[in-house]
């Protein structure tokens, strides 16, 4: 009998410290439609992983910038903003979830941090591009023109620096 | 002549072959158990033992499919390409998930001709009889399941053409498949020949201890043969789990460019689970052989520790919570759940609830200050860890299924919770191996702990002293609360765990050395020979001890900063001075484009007018190479990829840590680079070795022998 007693401390501080580090630490997933609607609970002002899609990218060195659009829905877009590392597979059509506040006078995301499509999976996602996907072959991923684009223009870039 | 294709096709077919082989040991293995006929039990064992052949030919025909380049299988097609080193192509078979699948079920299979060769040398023994059935019909269902699996939802011989249907292939691919879509350049390292298979081999090694276990109980054995025949399995596969577990925060400490080895990724954290409950398990298993007691607990932490196993292959397959590592949520995740771990966990509690007045123990604590006792608040508190990680891994989706809307939490949350319990875990590693059995005196007590418990305290003192040191004057203050808690009390534990485990050698040393009057040192050697799996458990306590300083002061006493320049500029940060030298492009390689810069990187500033003095530059210099890899778009992968390895200047008290961003637009033809320092994270990584080569020392079979009596 004597045994439960520190069974049952044990249980019950270890869910006091969860319950409480989660109601102090932890924060919501929300979609793009969910986070920019008015009606329903309001999440501006407040830390959210928002969940979405890339939809164009404006801008990826200092300051991130760039428009994640809704699953279900593409035509509802906000635009994020995250200075910080730009993760590898940071592409438009990739799926990518950011961590931030949602200031709705701006209309802007203020992002801490994004996840991109892991890049070291062990299987291969639907629709993901690389590789067969079950589906067939002919659905390539989205295309990257904006990145292209960048790839280019940094080359160039690294090009002009380069002391020969 | 066979062919290629005639030979992956006879690789596949061994896939089947050893399915009916395992099937034929189950029936042989029934047959002789309820008609006692010793031969029928005897052709089981010999069934499994020749299964392995059959299944290593089937790897070896996978094997063989990747480096000749077969791109018309779908799977060598996924993770290959022709540019691809030999040692990446090998490592296809474990790159996905029906190769890895098939390397799980080899390795099972090994295992299983290890268990059956053992036995031979064993057959007399009249409990390892009884035992022996029960245990090849549980391996062998365990080892149906995946060959099924493997064989009709994931096989790694599957064709292109199989999958896509004739028509369609031919349309894609009118001339053949001329390469393959190749294995993310990410995985493209030497971590990836190490890390998957450790920590595979570790999980599978945990099948043999569950097949014991409940061996002896649908056997009525409830001795402690079965303890003893898998305490040495636990061991080995503790060593692999932690191990492979280590492998990977390296590989993301020195590839993924955030600067840490932890992320708290559910992954990572399932990989973490069965390591508390085999760790629980290698403590409990030493009050049953010595007390008797603990034996329903022993049967659940080794059927815990296996479920777990199954539970951390289906996160990574089912997409139930996102991850770094698992974002795909394939059909294998439900047949695993429903078609093994459900199984398992049902099989496990019915045996156990029926045995369970057969199972009760023999006798009780007397005292609290007794090493039985830390042992049993020890288990609580790593199946508490184990839980809580557990239940935070999760609570995204319990969240969402249970309160509509899905929480995250992050590492702090972990390490909010977390810490407090690692820090009793860490005293309770301290005060564990200085208690007796049964009951210590106070005497006892005082002997064993007062002079480590004395000790500790300057040596904690000293090491968060060093690490302000290191950090130097400029670095941004640590707040006094976090050098109080957490370091200073985690860091005080674990030289009290140190130095209790030491203290502990040394004078069991000195009395040997006294009582036989041989040198101290060789003393020293024989007891650690001797005595071995009690100080390798000691070497194992000490590592960890290590490994919790090295996180406490690297992680709390970290730093990090973006640095844009150009090239020819110099920049300081924190005691080190860095300058592009050059930079180059080298498109010669046909996989990929690389952007090379040169860094040079001093520590320490040079003083004011050196140069202009000509004073002699004596800093310590390191040039560092951060890239840029840039993997072109092909047919057959149609995006391009970048990679972008971190490289690390290791130095004897601390790591400088490059990550080259990107090229700076807004400042035109500058470069970006995020730069850590990360202060006695070597010790890390020297806790790690220790660790590892304690279990090894534990695990040898050399020592006290005790032979399995027939009393057991």
């Amino acid at each position: 009998m004597k045994i439960w007693i520190p069974v049952v401390i044990i249980i019950g501080a270890l869910g006091t410290l969860i319950g409480f580090s989660v109601y102090s630490m932890g924060y919501p997933e929300v979609q793009v439609a969910e986070l920019i609607t008015t009606e329903g609970e309001d999440f501006s002002g407040r830390l959210v992983k928002l969940q979405g899609r890339i939809a164009a990218i404006h801008s990826e060195t200092g300051t991130i910038h760039f428009d994640v659009s809704d699953k279900a829905d593409p035509t509802k877009i906000v635009t994020v903003k995250v200075d910080g590392l730009r993760p590898e597979l940071f592409k438009v059509g990739n799926d990518v979830a950011v961590d931030g506040v949602f200031d709705r006078a701006q209309g802007e995301m203020n992002g801490t941090k994004i996840y991109t499509k892991c890049p070291s999976k062990y299987e291969a996602s639907k629709g993901e591009g690389m590789g067969y996907d079950g589906t067939g072959y002919d659905q390539p991923a989205a295309p990257s023109a904006a990145v292209d684009a960048v790839d280019e223009e940094v080359g160039k870039e690294v090009q002009e620096a380069a002391p020969e | 002549m066979l062919g290629i294709d005639n030979y992956l096709h006879f690789s596949r077919g061994l896939i089947y072959v050893a399915l009916g082989t395992y099937g034929i040991a189950v029936i042989l293995s029934i047959w002789g158990q309820l008609l006692r006929d010793r031969r029928a039990i005897v052709a089981s064992r010999h069934a499994i033992v020749a299964a392995t052949p059959l299944l290593l030919g089937a790897c070896a025909g996978l094997m063989t499919a990747f480096v000749r380049g077969e791109y018309h299988v779908e799977y060598v097609f996924n993770y290959s390409e022709r540019g691809l080193p030999l040692g990446f192509k090998l490592c296809g078979i474990w790159a996905g998930l029906n190769g890895s699948l098939l390397f799980w079920s080899a390795l099972l299979a090994i295992l299983g001709a290890i268990v059956g060769i053992q036995y031979r040398k064993e057959a007399e023994h009249p409990v390892g009889r009884r035992l022996e059935p029960n245990v090849y019909v549980v391996f062998s269902f365990i080892q149906i399941f995946f060959l099924v699996v493997i064989a009709f939802a994931a096989n790694p011989f599957w064709e292109l053409s199989e999958k896509m249907g004739a028509a369609h292939f031919a349309q894609r691919f009118p001339h053949g498949v001329p390469d393959g879509a190749g294995m993310n350049p990410q995985l493209q390292t030497y971590w990836m020949q190490i890390h998957p298979p450790c920590l595979y081999i570790g999980w599978v090694i945990f099948t043999i201890p569950f097949a014991f276990a409940i061996a002896s109980l649908f056997s009525g054995d409830q001795g402690n043969y079965w303890i003893r025949k898998v305490r040495r399995w636990t061991l080995v596969g503790w060593m692999f789990n932690t191990t492979g577990i280590i492998l990977g925060g390296m590989w993301a400490y020195e590839t993924l460019g955030w600067g840490g080895y932890w992320a708290w990724d559910p992954v990572e954290n399932a990989s973490f689970l069965p390591w508390f409950s085999a760790t629980a398990f290698l403590h409990s298993v030493m009050v049953q052989e010595r007390r008797g007691m603990l034996r329903v607990w022993n049967v659940v932490l080794i059927a815990v520790t296996f479920i777990l196993t199954l539970f951390g292959t289906y996160l990574t397959r089912s997409g139930i919570v996102s991850s770094v590592h698992a974002f795909a949520s394939g059909g294998v995740g439900d047949i695993l759940f429903y078609g093994l771990l459900l199984p398992v966990v049902a099989v496990s509690l019915g045996a156990i609830v029926y045995r369970y007045r057969d199972l009760r123990a023999t006798s009780s604590i007397d005292h609290v200050a007794s090493r039985e006792a830390v042992f049993v608040l020890n288990n609580a508190i790593l199946l508490a860890i184990a839980a809580a990680i557990l239940i935070l891994t999760l609570w995204p989706k319990i969240s969402n299924d249970w309160f509509g809307r899905a929480i995250t939490v992050g590492p702090p949350v972990y390490n909010m919770v977390t810490t407090p319990l690692f820090a009793v875990m860490l005293l309770l590693t301290a005060i564990g191996p200085g208690l007796g059995w049964l009951r210590t005196s106070w005497r006892s007590a005082r002997r064993n702990f007062t002079g480590p418990a004395l000790l500790a305290l300057p040596s904690a003192a000293v090491v968060q002293w060093c690490v302000v040191v290191i950090r130097g004057e400029h670095a941004p203050p640590i707040p006094m609360t976090d050098h109080i808690y957490p370091v200073g009390v985690i860091n005080y534990f674990a030289f009290f765990a140190i130095y209790v485990v030491s203290w502990d050698l040394l004078r069991t040393a000195c009395q040997r050395s006294r009582r036989r009057s041989e040198p101290y040192v060789a003393s020293i050697v024989m007891i650690l020979t001797t005595a071995n799996r009690r100080y390798g458990g000691y070497m194992v306590h000490a590592g960890l001890s290590l490994m919790a300083i090295g996180i406490m002061c690297s992680g709390v006493f970290k730093e990090e900063n973006s640095i844009t320049f150009s090239v020819g500029e110099t920049k300081q940060w924190q005691g080190y001075e860095m300058t592009i030298k050059k930079v180059s492009i080298d498109s010669e390689s046909f996989v990929y484009r690389q952007e090379k810069v040169e860094l040079e990187v001093k520590s320490g500033y040079a003083p004011m007018g050196a140069a202009a003095n000509g004073w002699e530059d004596t800093r310590t210099t390191k040039t560092l190479f951060p890239e840029r890899r840039s993997y072109p778009a092909t047919a057959q992968r149609p995006e391009p990829q970048e990679l972008r390895n971190p490289v690390i200047w290791h130095r004897p008290t601390e790591d400088f840590y490059v990550f080259y961003e990107q090229v700076d637009r807004t400042n035109s033809g500058k470069f970006k680079f995020h730069v850590h320092r990360n202060p006695l994270i070597q010790v890390v990584w020297g806790g790690f070795l220790l660790m590892v080569l304690g279990a090894l020392w534990a695990a040898l079979p050399m020592g006290r022998k005790r032979r399995v009596g027939l009393s057991d």
